[in-house]
């Protein structure tokens, strides 16, 4: 909460300590203002490629600045915003995450004569949103931060303005969104109401009374609004439209971004906020997880869309997620880092080469459109391959580790039920992975190979070869994770 | 450094066949790189030390976290006189693969490449001493075995029976994948290295025999599929049917036996005791039991003789589980020879098979007659080979199922009698295979075959195969010496 009487004392060497927590952030943001006003000065064709070079930058100075300032993290801002691991942790997996989508959408605006220097500034805000969610320590902060991230991924995902399909997926986002943040306000309104305070590690003292019928209310609000943002079941539904209606890059960008963000939000407000409801939360989170490892693996079968395939495939996997953060512990939550990073990096893998093979007119939608592709480019389909195994989660791919940290952390802390449930699950989502591999090595169709923009295909082999090698060697994410991770109080 | 090279090798032979553009060369590369693994095994083989115990040629280093990690997982290897036979087959049963994987296939680099990645696994399975680094080369020996069924393989519907045989095996080893959490996390031992929990396991405090019976059972899962035993043999048919000769030579000489392995590896020395409403140890020998039976009498029923052969492996692969299971020396000595000789029988009689259906053109048992006047050196080695599959004394069979037998009477009569059925069917559905295609009236060979009968190449192909037959069915003990040499203590 902030006081009247400690503004008072707020002094240089102060100042320049709650800078350095979110340094990150900041770089980010002045990314953001600086494309903003070079946009505005230079001519629109200049200006596209000049905006991408400074949000390029401004993604890389933020993660070279997280990684800089690793160690010495702490509170800042009275609790407002931090710096710790976790938070330097999600900071360079999004700066990573933001290089990677200029250079794959670079091509693919160009393909589709898009405009290119608003793209990156709305994909910079979010990002901005994103990395001030995994440094958010208070109500407040979680909530702008939050807003920030879902009102640019609106915008985005309506950004394909001549069809009527993403707008209509914008629409129905915001509109989904907005009740989830509703949600989302109302629990953190009776949550202060309940505790007087907005910072969550005040609130982890203050909210102890596992009776307190306000509290109950509280949990069950977070949770339904929370479950919305990871995409959990039963409150996924908005997710295969707008998965679908948004532009290849900014689908990539958003299914692992936004989840990992929420995730974080998920362990600072649960774990953090509120270490003694966990019985309660508990609950309510496994249910969700089990609902999610259900719905998603049985309806990503019957898609003929990849992007809804991986749309329900996303509600699977945050059914994974989910069991990392119910078990919790350092173990729990190590795990939970560990399978957003890998997540990251496999699921945006297959959304970039969807992106690289969309052709002018529209996007690589339909299974169908993938036929003959590993005929046609032996390579990208071999890339495909490793990316569909590492989400079916085979060895010896970082898919495989991941899940493997996660349900060992669900059996060691009692969850046996929901990892069998999960293990049975992943049985089933090999069958959705493979009709993709199907189509990729169908040996009848092959067809002629289009051009492919370079740069991309460059994300796609480093997100392969990253896939691979942190499958085979993954004890140094492994060790980094664990120090993001913290045993509960 | 040896045991790394074991699956190194293949590995880097899939490597080098999958990133270059070799046509023509393709068979003569991985030929090579399969005799040096070959060449290799049989080091490792006459440098082996049969007095011993423990396990040899052991490798550990750290490979996931240290000691301070949150998880430490060893990269550990370590052979002992049950593995030392199944990397020789595996190596063994490689080379003939390759070789017999015709020079003009279709994308035939590719499918060497694969061919040498399930090899690679294969080996990885039966060195490993840490229970992920066992997963690993588990799963690592099923996605190349998928692309090799569903890519390459025959019938009308490969991707259908691909995909059936990988969801199967891949329920059970996610099971098992549990239960080595479970091992992991809920015995507290908080290791999944495999001598510590061995060691923990017949420690004067073990896991409570409840919870033994639930990590058994998930275990179990995983390699009753692989084996399979029955009820879980539902793939083992389409799988049999639709995988290319060379595929089929990996997936039925050697990837059943990774399931027998691991149940000796793991299954008997990490459970004991695992007993809750009743003991595992007694539910599994009644399952191999019906397996012996359902299996022959299945392969009286088959007119294809893939199919056949396919029953045939079911049951055989039962006497091999009800030796693992009689919990005594004679049992389990005979599950392990009998092993490795159903790995030298099931890929002669495919091998045999296929080239019957290339001078033919089917594999209808009943449409094939009279072939021996005009291929009399096929007849012969057809003789051989399904004298040693039924269980001819002096070939290699005999051995082995003969003390299963014996071990089966000491843990219970009845056992040892029903699974003689097997004994008793196996002459049966073998003899009249053979008299049914080498004798009787003549039926019209393809006109397209210049010369019938079986050529210098193939000959030099099965000869080993043969020979071995021989070898180990007069001199048993060559196998039986070193299985003394167990890296862990064995039940007896």
């Amino acid at each position: 909460m902030v006081g009247g009487p400690l503004m008072v004392n707020y002094s240089f060497s102060q100042a320049g300590n709650d800078l350095s927590q979110v340094a990150p952030i900041i770089a980010l943001s002045a990314a953001l203002l600086i494309a903003l006003v070079v946009d505005l000065f230079l001519g629109r064709r200049r200006a596209g490629f000049v905006v991408a070079i400074i949000a390029g930058v401004g993604y890389a100075v933020a993660a070279g600045l997280a990684i800089l300032l690793w160690d010495g993290g702490g509170s800042a801002y009275h609790g407002f915003a931090t710096g710790d691991h976790l938070a330097r942790f999600f900071e360079v997996l999004f700066g990573g995450l933001g290089v990677a989508t200029v250079l794959v959408s670079h091509g693919y605006l160009k393909k589709r004569a898009m405009a290119v220097s608003e793209f990156h500034i709305i994909l910079l805000a979010a990002s901005t949103g994103m990395m001030a969610l995994a440094a958010a320590t208070s109500l407040v902060s979680v909530f702008v931060s939050l807003e920030l991230l879902s009102v640019s991924l609106y915008i985005a995902t309506g950004y394909d303005r001549s069809r009527t399909t993403s707008q209509e997926a914008a629409v129905k986002y915001l509109m989904v969104g907005g009740f989830a943040s509703a949600f989302l306000l109302y629990g953190m309104a009776l949550l202060y109401g309940a505790t007087g305070s907005t910072v969550l590690s005040e609130i982890a003292q203050k909210a102890t009374a596992t009776s307190n019928p306000l509290l109950m209310m509280v949990v069950i609000l977070l949770g339904a609004g929370l479950a919305f943002k990871i995409s959990g079941a039963p409150f996924h539904q908005w997710t295969p439209d707008v998965y679908q209606g948004a532009p290849l890059p900014v689908t990539g960008f958003m299914s692992v971004g936004t989840k990992a963000a929420a995730f974080v939000m998920i362990i600072r407000i649960f774990n953090d906020g509120l270490p003694h409801l966990s019985g309660e939360w508990q609950l309510v989170l496994a249910l969700v997880a089990a609902a999610s490892l259900v719905v998603g693996n049985l309806m990503a079968i019957i898609q003929t869309s990849v992007k809804r395939l991986l749309a329900y495939s996303s509600v699977a996997q945050a059914g994974y997620l989910l069991i990392g953060v119910i078990a919790g512990g350092k173990d729990g939550l190590a795990a939970v880092m560990f399978y957003l990073a890998a997540y990251t990096v496999m699921n945006f893998g297959a959304f970039a080469i969807l992106t690289l093979l969309s052709g002018p007119h529209g996007d690589t939608d339909r299974i169908s459109d993938l036929e003959g592709m590993g005929r046609r480019h032996p390579y990208l389909g071999l890339l495909m391959t490793i990316f569909m195994l590492s989400l079916a989660g085979f060895p010896p791919s970082v898919g495989f580790v991941g899940k493997l940290w996660l349900f060992t952390a669900g059996v060691n802390h009692g969850f046996i039920w929901l990892v069998v449930l999960a293990v049975l699950a992943s049985v089933v989502s090999v069958y959705y992975y493979a009709r993709v591999l199907m189509r990729v090595w169908d040996t009848r169709e092959a067809g002629s190979a289009e051009l492919l923009a370079r740069p991309g295909v460059v994300v796609v082999a480093v997100a392969a070869l990253a896939v691979i090698a942190l499958g085979v060697l993954p004890g140094l994410l492994l060790a980094v994770s664990t120090t993001g991770a913290w045993p509960p109080t | 450094m040896l045991l790394t090279a074991t699956w190194l090798i293949p590995a880097l032979g899939a490597a080098t066949l999958g990133f270059t553009p070799l046509r023509r060369q393709a068979k003569l590369v991985a030929t090579a790189f399969t005799l040096v693994t070959l060449a290799l095994a049989i080091v490792i083989a006459l440098t082996f030390d049969v007095h011993a115990s423990g396990y040899q040629f052991v490798e550990k280093v750290n490979w996931i976290g240290d000691q301070n990690a949150l998880y430490n997982v060893p990269y550990y290897l370590g052979l002992d006189g049950i593995s030392l036979w199944m990397v020789v087959l595996n190596s063994l049963i490689g080379v003939v693969a390759v070789i017999a994987t015709p020079a003009n296939h279709p994308r035939g680099g590719r499918f060497l490449a694969l061919l040498l990645m399930m090899q690679a696994g294969m080996a990885g399975v039966f060195v490993s001493l840490d229970l992920v680094l066992f997963y690993f080369f588990w799963e690592a020996m099923l996605i190349p075995a998928y692309f090799l069924v569903w890519q390459w393989g025959e019938g009308a519907r490969p991707g259908a029976a691909a995909i059936k045989f990988v969801l199967y095996t891949l329920v059970g080893s996610l099971l098992m994948l549990v239960g080595i959490m479970g091992e992991y996390a809920l015995t507290n031992a908080h290791s999944f290295d495999l001598p510590t929990l061995v060691t923990l396991a017949h420690s004067s405090r073990p896991p409570a025999p409840a919870l033994q019976f639930g990590l058994f059972a998930l275990f179990a899962a995983g390699f009753l599929v692989k084996v399979p035993v029955f009820p879980f043999h539902a793939w083992l048919r389409d799988t049999y049917m639709t995988a290319p000769t060379p595929v089929l030579l990996g997936i039925a000489g050697v990837m059943g036996k990774a399931g027998a392995y691991a149940m000796l590896r793991i299954l008997l020395p990490l459970f004991p005791n695992p007993n809750l409403w009743w003991n595992w140890n007694d539910v599994i020998p009644v399952l191999a039991v019906i397996a012996i039976a359902w299996g022959a009498f299945m392969a009286l029923t088959q007119r294809d003789l893939k199919a056949l052969v396919a029953y045939s492996s079911l049951s055989h692969m039962g006497f091999i589980v009800l030796g693992i299971f009689t919990f005594n020396a004679q049992g389990q000595e005979g599950a392990v020879i009998q092993m490795v000789n159903h790995g030298l029988i099931v890929p002669a009689l495919f091998l045999l098979i296929a080239w019957l259906q290339q001078r033919t053109g089917t594999r209808d048992r009943s449409a094939i007659a009279g072939l021996a006047p005009r291929m009399p050196i096929m007849a012969g080695i057809f003789m051989i080979v399904a004298l040693a599959a039924l269980g001819l004394p002096g070939l290699n069979s005999f051995v082995g199922e003969f003390m299963t037998l014996l071990g089966a009477w000491q843990l219970a009569p009845w056992l040892a009698i029903t699974g003689c059925l097997g004994l008793i069917l196996a002459p049966i559905y073998m003899l009249r295979v053979f008299q049914g295609a080498m004798y009787g009236p003549n039926v019209s060979l393809d006109p397209e075959v210049a010369h019938p009968d079986l050529r210098r190449t193939e000959i030099a192909l099965i000869l080993p195969l043969l020979a071995l037959m021989f070898v180990l069915g007069l001199f048993p003990n060559l196998i039986g010496e070193a299985i003394a040499a167990v890296g862990q203590p064995m039940p007896w």
